[in-house]
């Protein structure tokens, strides 16, 4: 499954654009702001410029003013010494110039009340040297007699005292406007140095910025693309191992980087969707997936040696109408009429079939096993079908011989039980009668019978019972483990003293279950046979009955099994027959000696075989007995398969209560 | 005193009636023993058919279950459709101890079912448990 990426769009909040835009804007105000704070500076510039003038020009206007009075009073002195009327005229130039500089003035101060009110006290004083000094000593001196009174006025001091008036306001004026040049001067230079350093505040800042900028472009785009493009080229090259860089980023390389992890998906989806082509092509099995609009989704290479599908590659049937693809022999579960297999699926049933198919190019027909399955949507849409035939012509031989074989050896094995079964049954009748016979005789001749005769008689009657003994015995085991009974909670301790009782030992003969016999859940009838089998043997062929002693422990086996054994130290069975006690009729000593049918042991192995335990023997402890070892499970499971009884059996027959058979069989 | 019992025994095994026979002499048992060798012929004795002299009432019933033509069962289910002789009492002799055969016989009414077990035994505890029966019971005429 690919895995789910968020390729929404970045929100703008967190984009390149939006981040990359602040840093341009941020860039673009400090430039703006420094463009303003320049543009202040040159105005404030302008302005300190501007009134540096106008104080420059009011200091001549001043000079000029000055000087046009200088000039009036050398004049006049020149005239008032010589006469002569020439030495007049820098006079009358003065008085000239003294009233363009005052026209100058007036108009260069208009602005300024305090220095008009200085200027107009000085052009008064002014004004009045004139009208008191200049003109009357003028009139005087035109009078050649009154040189001497034109003098007088002239040396009066007068003069001087307007002189002394004006020049003092017109120093005040000059000094007012000296005080606006230095504070101008000043305001200059530090306008100058307040430029300067904004303007360098300003380039470190944006110098900053733009490193900040650049830092952040390395950081945000460039080193994750590069990183990107890394794993891009080694995904080009099929390296699908590569991890896909950056998935987790808030931004268009982040949007990017997904959109790539979702590329990669795509390819492994892509590669492990021709692993599995060529995985289906290997099966030995049709396999194939029809979509909804009965399209050939795929078909596997084993397609291409079953039908004529009229191309060389299989893949080329993909997309195209199933009707067209097998046009000459149609697609199993499809053919008209009969073939709804496929309509099934698509109505969201899985369907089994068997079908009949020729291989392409074989003689005969095949069996083929389909199943055809449905791919639902999660929502139980169906979406196609997948179809999976598999030749099944050998599985059928093979299962039909099967079956033949496992019918024979069951007939063969039901012929055997019933023939031990009827056999003992059906010779116990005869053998009756014998015995019936044989007391008759023996009754009606009583008292005439002697020597041989007699001893005759009473061995005949001891093999008409050994027989009868063997007869019942092999019914015992053709029966046993046939009938088991119920699975029940069985106490082996509890059992093992019942059947110490139960065998009754002769005098003096001990029989003991371990402290440790375990509860079973298991059938209780066969369990029971087996011990009492066990423990009967060991009895029977005990050389010492009175000081004889039996043990019967139990451990814990593997595969929830429990180990019983029934230890006893009677005379052994040496190493070499202790396989060969467990066959039919087999004894070790004559019958005559002991008496037995040899089935015992015959039996306790066909009862434990039954529920999947072992039997065995080993040697006792010390040197002697024997100890007689077998498995049982801990837990039955349900009833074996023995429980399928031969009908038509009578079982009329006497069983040889000894055998320990179960006898309550349920009808 | 009640009439004298007739005894019919059912059974194809002569070695099986002689030890009947046998133990009834043993038990100095004088009542009428008629035999018959399967079921067929016993009912032929008991209706009086074929040749055969119509066994007297009351009589009473000794059964094996295998023999020739028509078995024990079969002839209890013939005896129990025949209006006249439904009523009469059964024992069953037989070497049979299954289940299903005591079941059925049961089914049929029988008056008890004994399983020849150890032949001389069993024969001389049988003869005397019918000998004590018929003194006890009344029997259905």
């Amino acid at each position: 499954m690919p895995r789910t990426q968020d390729l929404r769009p970045v929100p703008n909040a967190f984009g390149l654009n939006r981040s990359l835009g602040g840093a341009i804007g941020i860039i673009a105000f400090v430039a703006l702001l420094n463009g303003g704070v320049v543009l202040a500076m040159l105005g404030q510039l302008r302005a300190v410029t501007a009134t540096r003038y106008h104080s420059t020009r009011v200091l001549t206007a001043v000079d000029r003013f000055y000087m046009a009075m200088l000039n009036q009073e050398t004049g006049l002195r020149g005239f008032l010494i010589t006469g002569q009327d020439r030495n007049l005229d820098p006079y009358r130039e003065g008085r000239a110039a003294l009233t363009a500089a005052t026209t100058g003035l007036q108009r260069l101060l208009a602005d300024d009340a305090g220095q008009l009110g200085q200027f107009a006290a000085a052009l008064e004083a002014a004004w009045a040297w004139q009208a008191d000094v200049a003109e009357p000593a003028i009139r005087h001196a035109a009078d050649p007699t009154g040189r001497e009174a034109a003098l007088d006025v002239e040396r009066s001091g007068t003069g001087k005292a307007y002189f002394d008036t004006f020049r003092l306001r017109l120093e005040l004026i000059q000094a007012n406007e000296t005080r606006a040049l230095e504070a101008d001067d000043r305001a200059l230079a530090s306008a100058q140095r307040d430029t300067l350093l904004l303007s360098l505040a300003a380039a470190a800042l944006t110098a900053l910025i733009c490193a900040e900028v650049a830092f952040s472009i390395n950081r945000v785009i460039v080193a994750p693309l590069t990183r990107l493009a890394t794993a891009m080229t080694r995904l080009a090259r099929r390296d699908l191992d590569a991890p896909v860089p950056e998935t987790d980023r808030q931004n268009e390389v982040g949007a990017m980087a997904r959109a790539v992890q979702v590329f990669k998906d795509g390819l492994i989806e892509l590669d492990r969707t021709s692993l599995l082509r060529v995985t289906a092509d290997t099966l030995p099995a049709l396999v194939g997936y029809v979509d909804v609009g009965r399209r050939v989704g795929f078909l596997n290479g084993e397609f291409m040696r079953w039908f004529d599908l009229g191309t060389g590659d299989v893949s080329a049937a993909y997309g195209r109408p199933l009707s067209q693809v097998f046009a000459a022999v149609p697609f199993p579960g499809t053919a008209a009429g009969a073939g709804g297999a496929l309509d099934a699926a698509f109505g969201g049933v899985e369907t089994r079939f068997e079908y009949r198919l020729s291989k392409r190019g074989a003689p005969g027909r095949r069996r083929l096993e389909a199943t055809y399955r449905p791919h639902c949507a999660p929502d139980g849409t169906v979406l196609g079908v997948v179809t999976l035939l598999t030749d099944i012509t050998e599985r059928k031989l093979l299962e039909l011989r099967l079956a033949e074989g496992a019918r024979e050896l069951q007939r063969s094995n039901e012929e055997l039980e019933q023939f031990a079964y009827v056999a003992s049954h059906d010779l116990k009748a005869p053998l009756r009668g014998i015995e019936n016979l044989v007391g008759w005789i023996e009754e009606d001749l009583e008292g005439t019978l002697t020597g041989d005769t007699q001893a005759n008689m009473t061995l005949l009657k001891s093999r008409v019972r050994r027989l009868e003994s063997l007869l019942d015995d092999l019914l015992a085991y053709s029966r046993a483990g046939r009938v088991d009974g119920d699975v029940d909670e069985v106490d082996t301790r509890a059992l093992v003293a019942e059947l110490a009782v139960l065998v009754s030992p002769p005098e003096g003969f001990e029989v003991t279950g371990a402290a440790g016999l375990p509860v079973l859940r298991a059938m209780r009838a066969p369990l029971t046979q087996v011990l009492q089998n066990l423990i009967n043997n060991a009895i029977k062929h005990h050389d010492d009955p009175a000081a004889g002693h039996i043990r019967v422990d139990a451990v814990p086996a593997r595969g929830g099994f429990v180990e019983f054994t029934v230890t006893d130290d009677g005379p052994g069975i040496p190493e070499q027959f202790r396989e060969r006690v467990f066959g039919m009729f087999q004894t070790l000593r004559p019958r005559d000696e002991v008496e037995g049918s040899g089935m015992g042991l015959a039996i306790v192995r066909k009862l434990v075989e039954r529920q999947g335990g072992t039997v065995w023997l080993a040697a006792g402890e010390g040197g002697r007995g024997v100890a007689a070892h077998f498995t049982w499970p801990r837990a039955a499971r349900a009833a074996p398969s023995g429980v399928n009884e031969d009908a038509g059996v009578n079982e009329d027959a006497g069983v040889n209560e000894d055998a320990g058979v179960n006898e309550d069989e349920g009808h | 005193m009640a009439p004298t019992v007739n005894l019919l025994l059912v059974d194809d095994d002569e070695v099986d009636v002689q030890g009947l026979k046998r133990a009834f002499a043993k038990s100095k048992i004088a009542n009428p023993i008629t035999v018959a060798r399967d079921g067929i012929e016993a009912l032929e004795v008991l209706r009086g058919e074929n040749g055969h002299p119509k066994l007297a009432k009351p009589h009473l019933i000794l059964l094996d279950l295998n023999m020739p033509r028509m078995n024990g069962i079969e002839f209890l289910e013939a005896l129990r459709a025949d209006a006249e002789l439904k009523s009469a009492v059964v024992f069953m002799i037989t070497t049979s101890k299954a289940e299903e055969d005591k079941a059925r016989a049961y089914g049929h009414n029988v008056a008890g079912y004994i399983v020849k077990q150890d032949p001389a035994a069993t024969f001389m505890q049988a003869v005397s448990l019918m000998e004590h029966y018929w003194k006890v019971v009344e029997f259905p005429k």
